[in-house]
């Protein structure tokens, strides 16, 4: 049965290193057949708002939603209320991030085999 | 499966508890030991053990209440036993 992994991400990265080394780990992850996902949370949501070209892109943020999209790694989740609390539009329905309500979140992250973090 | 939810940073203590659930255990170290449960509705808070790094909590405590005595201050021995007492381990800081 194939592991599942949870990349959470609470935080806006604190330097380009720390992206890297997070996408790194994504990428292995993803080459040995673990089942990877990813979940935006409070801040971490503005990698989303990087990837779009809304925001300066002080430490190369908008590679990593790039960079997701180009080795097909999904489902990429994002917290509904950390998006609304920081003005946010949602996102349309067929497109990334899928939605997750707070209220959920708590038993929702205990199907994962592994939850990583920033 | 429970959480080991590890707080660094006293502001990051309500977003750490708005996705804690009953059965999880908070860990406080570093700066996250100054965080004010004082502050925060206790009947929000799900049924879960809190504790505190005792390396990093200073001499001097100015805060007290209830909150400060659920607070089980554990040693790095301790550390690790939480860590395997818990499947996962969510960071917040």
């Amino acid at each position: 049965m194939t592991k599942t992994c949870l990349f959470l991400i609470n935080k806006m990265p604190e330097s380009e290193l720390i992206l890297t080394e997070t996408l790194d780990a994504l990428l292995t992850f993803s080459a040995f057949d673990l089942k990877v996902s990813v979940l935006l949370l409070d801040d971490g949501v503005y990698l989303l708002r990087a990837s779009a070209g809304h925001a300066t892109d002080e430490h190369g943020l908008s590679r990593f939603m790039a960079t997701l999209d180009f080795y097909g790694i999904e489902p990429v989740w994002a917290e509904r209320e950390s998006l609304e609390s920081r003005g946010f539009a949602p996102p349309d329905a067929t497109r990334r991030p899928r939605l997750l309500d707070r209220r959920e979140l708590p038993a929702w992250l205990r199907q994962y085999a592994m939850v990583l973090g920033l | 499966m429970s959480v080991l939810h590890v707080v660094s940073r006293p502001n990051r203590l309500r977003d750490c508890l708005a996705r804690a659930m009953a059965g999880d255990s908070v860990l406080l170290i570093q700066e996250g030991v100054l965080a004010d449960f004082d502050s925060v509705n206790l009947e929000s808070i799900p049924a879960m053990t809190v504790h505190a790094l005792s390396e990093h909590i200073p001499p001097v405590e100015g805060k007290s209440g209830p909150w400060r005595k659920r607070i089980e201050r554990i040693d790095f021995s301790g550390f690790v036993r939480l860590t395997e007492r818990h499947q996962t381990t969510i960071f917040w800081g």
